[in-house]
């Protein structure tokens, strides 16, 4: 009888159906917010752990703090390197649900590039070290000559900057080098004796260009062969994978298309994918801006090509525009773009003057010089095999697309641990000079004045030969044995119809008999600011829900109480006739039921109903870092039964909730205040 | 004709006499006491040399992890021209690197790649905590401005602090440097700080080595021995000065293909 007062109720006072309106508003917010957050959190977790994370990673107990696939600004986490990998790889292969285990160990590199005056000496400088011969003397003459046009460059920009700011002492020194490195006399002497004059032009005059620019590279260092195996998505864009015991590096596409590509063809891509999303030269400035920075990049590609290549660009941009001129002023013309020639000139730039630029700084098979994050890191020469992506992670600027893979004795090389040889070395070079003993470090606070020695100066040795060293680069191949003391973490890749938890449950219970100190981490804990990003999301949601939750508890409450105050004479012959205030109460609460009850319900109908409008065949996502967190170019929502089961009583609680004191109220009427208050009224 | 003082005047230069002398005493002392900046001057004159400098550093550094090693270098210089060349002689996977200093470049070479790249005095050398400051003739009058901190005796001996900033456009490894000097002018602890003030880095000077400079005929002093400590990771360096020989030195040293050429 109740239920049927309630729906009578109802449906005779539709001011009331306000609350089921806000409760649908709300239960339809809820589920399209649900469905996105458990996309970015599905989408995230495939990413992460298809893109080397794996499942789960096994690490040492004993390290102060777990493995990271992402690093911080606190650099590299503290840890001890699993005890012997080989045997430990063994164990964990044995483990149900394992089906792969991946060395691992995640670091920053550090690519530097000195200005292009430094890249044209340093290569002068390796064909005049070269042995003499006809063949070195006629390069070596065309080198001067681009040099010396390169130079003239330098002299002309200079002139250009002195005219517009005020000059230094320093820059009258450099002014004074640049003539004389102009003069005609000095290019005489080159072909004698280059060696000099590469110095004098090094140590005077290239830095008046600038100082050149580091460009950091995260690495996921790795058994590189091993990695492509185990993770499915892996694919090689470019080059090949190194054999097995080979050093080498395989750079991200993301990074190798956004870091390595002549910044003028990625603002060009940049360019292109702008007017595809709409943007137009006409009404978009920031269009307008990329071609300004492209205008002043100009001088430096300039100084980069070498004859024959600036010879064939300006033959190909002669035949692009139609017209004849000198490089300078037809490269301007060319990237005078607007919404008229701009696909014409994108075409013509991959198609026609790509071939002649130096569109790439490295290339599959040439050799890159990698360093540490510090600056004193004294890096190492590493061979690019080639580039690669995950399939099905998002585009090239995707996240999973960014770090490259390295192998794992240039990552110990490049992290700065010693091998067991060098430290014998350092232990019986310290016990030859007499430094091997053990001190403590003397106090900072109480200390003594030095000892003062007299000591004579050793006799001169100037006819001593100087000395000379063998050079020690390290070597290309490398013996995966030597480094199996040396691994921090590995991704285990699972089975299928594996789950994660019941795995880490049998390898805990396996280090625990075999006594060795294991632990276990999922994406969520190796995941870094990736993980915090998802958990972010989630946390906006929860205050998304709060906020609306309040708003509605309190435009419900507000209207519920106008409405029971309009009740008053109703409630009062209610109970005149007997029914007690219990059963008005929860007749007055069931119509909160109804009305939250039906319209979370109808709510999350609609956003059910959004999202499949919305999404049937998935919805494109262009910004490429946001793919990462979708797991992919297309955003595909899904609902889940506990969605609609926790959108439903959610709002429907907070409904019942904003109810209970207007029931209260309400409830609270007498027959005799019921009759008083309908005379005053009357 | 006697002139008698009167005894009121007399009274008067009796009481003010001791207040002069102290006042005279004070007046001296501090003619006596040089500024800061001519402290710091003071200490680059006691080392600075007229003759060319060649001299074996040995560096033993040991992180804190417990790991140890040795790094020998053979540090060449000419004061006279300002020229600095450093060669690492050890461990056997640095060894023919090193750091060239011509006018204001200062290149670094590694020997295992062959390449040639410019630097700063601001980095750190071969990997260590070490700078190319800490092997070069001493210019701290040059690039710092000086602030006297008074005085603070330790274990009996009292020392002059002095506080250093570096001039502008200079280029130096520790933005500000805090001295302790003892009774003679030697540097006998340093502090390096960050621009933020943040402390970089402590030394402790162990020992100096007494020399004596060929062509000036003038004593200088070196140092011997170096503890230094880095703040951040706790990373000591022992750095030691050995077989110093100031003798004139090959003008052909002081170049890049010098260095090239002590790789076979």
């Amino acid at each position: 009888m109740l239920f049927h007062f309630a729906l009578q109720s109802v449906r005779s006072r539709p001011r009331s159906w306000l609350v089921g309106l806000l409760a649908a508003s709300m239960a339809a917010l809820l589920t399209l917010g649900l469905s996105l957050v458990g996309s970015i959190y599905d989408g995230t977790r495939l990413s992460m752990i298809e893109s080397g994370a794996g499942h789960l990673q096994v690490y040492n107990a004993n390290s102060a703090e777990g493995p990271q696939m992402s690093l911080g600004p606190g650099g590299a986490p503290e840890m001890v390197p699993l005890p012997d990998y080989a045997r430990t790889r063994e164990l964990l292969l044995g483990v149900d649900g394992v089906r792969d285990v991946v060395p691992l160990e995640v670091g920053t590199g550090r690519v530097f590039r000195g200005n292009y005056l430094d890249e044209k000496l340093a290569a002068v400088r390796d064909v005049a070290r070269a042995p003499a011969s006809a063949e070195r003397d006629a390069r070596l003459g065309r080198m001067a000559d681009d040099l010396r046009r390169a130079l003239e460059r330098v002299a002309r920009d200079s002139r250009r900057r002195d005219e517009a700011f005020s000059q230094s002492v320093g820059s009258e020194e450099d002014a004074r080098a640049l003539e004389q490195a102009l003069a005609p006399s000095f290019w005489e002497r080159f072909g004698a004796e280059p060696l000099p004059v590469l110095e004098f032009l090094e140590n005077r005059v290239a830095k008046q260009v600038g100082e050149g620019e580091s460009m950091y590279l995260d690495y996921v260092g790795t058994d590189l062969g091993g990695f492509a195996k185990a993770f499915g998505r892996f694919e090689l864009v470019s080059g090949e994978l190194p054999p097995r015991g080979t050093r080498g590096l395989l750079l991200g596409q993301a990074v190798y298309e956004r870091s390595f590509k002549l910044p003028m063809a990625v603002r060009l891509d940049e360019l292109k994918r702008e007017r595809e999303r709409g943007a137009t030269f006409a009404g978009d400035e920031r269009l307008g801006t990329q071609v300004e920075r492209s205008l002043a990049e100009i001088p430096d590609l300039l100084s980069r090509l070498d004859v024959e290549r600036a010879t064939a660009l300006r033959a190909s941009l002669e035949g692009v525009l139609g017209e004849p001129g000198e490089l300078e002023p037809l490269l301007e013309k060319f990237w005078a773009l607007d919404d008229g020639n701009f696909d014409a000139r994108f075409q013509a730039f991959y198609g026609t003057l790509a071939p002649h630029l130096p569109l790439y700084r490295v290339r599959p098979g040439d050799t890159l010089v990698l360093k540490g994050t510090l600056d004193n890191d004294p890096g190492v020469a590493v061979k690019v095999w080639g580039t690669y992506r995950f399939r099905g992670l998002g585009g090239d600027g995707s996240q999973a697309n960014g770090a490259s893979l390295l192998d794992l004795a240039t990552v110990r090389h490049l992290s700065g641990r010693m091998t067991r040889e060098q430290m014998e070395e350092a232990k019986r070079l310290l016990a030859a000079v007499g430094m091997d003993s053990k001190e403590e470090a003397p106090s900072f606070d109480t200390f003594s004045p030095p000892r003062m020695l007299d000591v004579e100066p050793a006799a001169p040795t100037e006819e001593a030969p100087a000395p000379t060293f063998a050079r020690a680069s390290l070597p290309p191949t490398f013996d995966a044995a030597d480094l199996e003391d040396g691994i921090f973490h590995a991704a285990l890749v699972l089975t299928p119809d594996a789950d994660a938890d019941a795995v880490a449950e049998r390898i805990q219970q396996l280090a625990q008999a075999k006594g060795v100190p294991l632990a276990t981490a999922d994406w969520r804990e190796v995941g870094g600011f990736v993980t915090g990003m998802v958990g972010m999301t989630q946390v906006l949601l929860v205050a998304l829900g709060g906020m609306m939750g309040l708003f509605v508890l309190g435009v419900s409450a507000g209207t519920l109480l106008l409405l029971a105050r309009e009740r008053v004479g109703e409630v009062g012959t209610l109970r005149a006739v007997g029914m007690q205030r219990r059963d008005v109460f929860f007749g007055l609460m069931l119509e909160g039921l109804v009305l939250g009850a039906v319209g979370s319900l109808l709510g999350h109908g609609l956003g059910a109903a959004l999202l499949w409008g919305l999404g049937s065949d998935g919805i494109a996502v262009r910004d490429e870092a946001l793919q990462f967190f979708l797991g992919g170019a297309v955003l595909r929502p899904e609902l889940a039964a506990w969605h609609a089961a926790v959108v439903s009583v959610g709002v429907t609680l907070v409904v019942l909730v904003a109810t209970w004191i207007p029931a209260w109220r309400g409830s609270a009427v007498t027959p005799a205040v019921a009759m008083r208050l309908r005379e005053m009224d009357g | 004709m006697r002139t008698r003082i009167p005894l009121p005047s007399f009274v008067l230069a009796l009481l003010l006499l001791p207040v002069l002398a102290v006042a005279a005493e004070a007046k001296e002392e501090k003619e006596a006491k040089p500024s800061a900046d001519a402290l710091v001057r003071q200490v680059d004159k006691r080392m600075s040399m007229q003759s060319d400098y060649r001299g074996v550093v040995r560096i033993r550094e040991t992180r804190k992890d417990g790991i140890e090693r040795l790094i020998e270098m053979q540090v060449y210089r000419r004061d006279s021209s300002q020229n600095f060349l450093m060669v690492i002689t050890q461990p056997r996977n640095l060894a023919g690197g090193g750091y060239l200093r011509i006018g204001k470049n200062l290149w670094e070479y590694n020997a295992a790649l062959g390449h040639w790249e410019r630097t700063t005095r601001r980095a750190n050398i071969v990997g260590t905590i070490a700078c190319e400051g800490d092997f070069d003739r001493s210019r701290l009058s040059e690039d710092y401005t000086a602030v006297d901190e008074g005085e603070e005796v330790i274990q009996g001996t009292r020392y002059r602090k002095v506080y250093l900033s570096a001039r502008p456009d200079t280029e130096v490894s520790f933005a500000h440097l805090r001295l302790w000097l003892d009774p003679d002018l030697n540097i006998v602890k340093r502090i390096g700080y960050a621009p933020s003030g943040r402390v970089l880095r402590t030394d402790l000077v162990r020992s100096y080595q007494k020399l004596k400079d060929p062509v000036t005929q003038q004593p200088i002093i070196h140092y011997r021995e170096v503890f230094e400590q880095e703040e951040e990771e706790g990373t000591q360096l022992v750095v030691r000065y050995e077989d110093v020989q100031l003798a004139p030195l090959s003008p052909n040293l002081f170049t890049k293909s010098w260095l090239e050429g002590r790789l076979r």
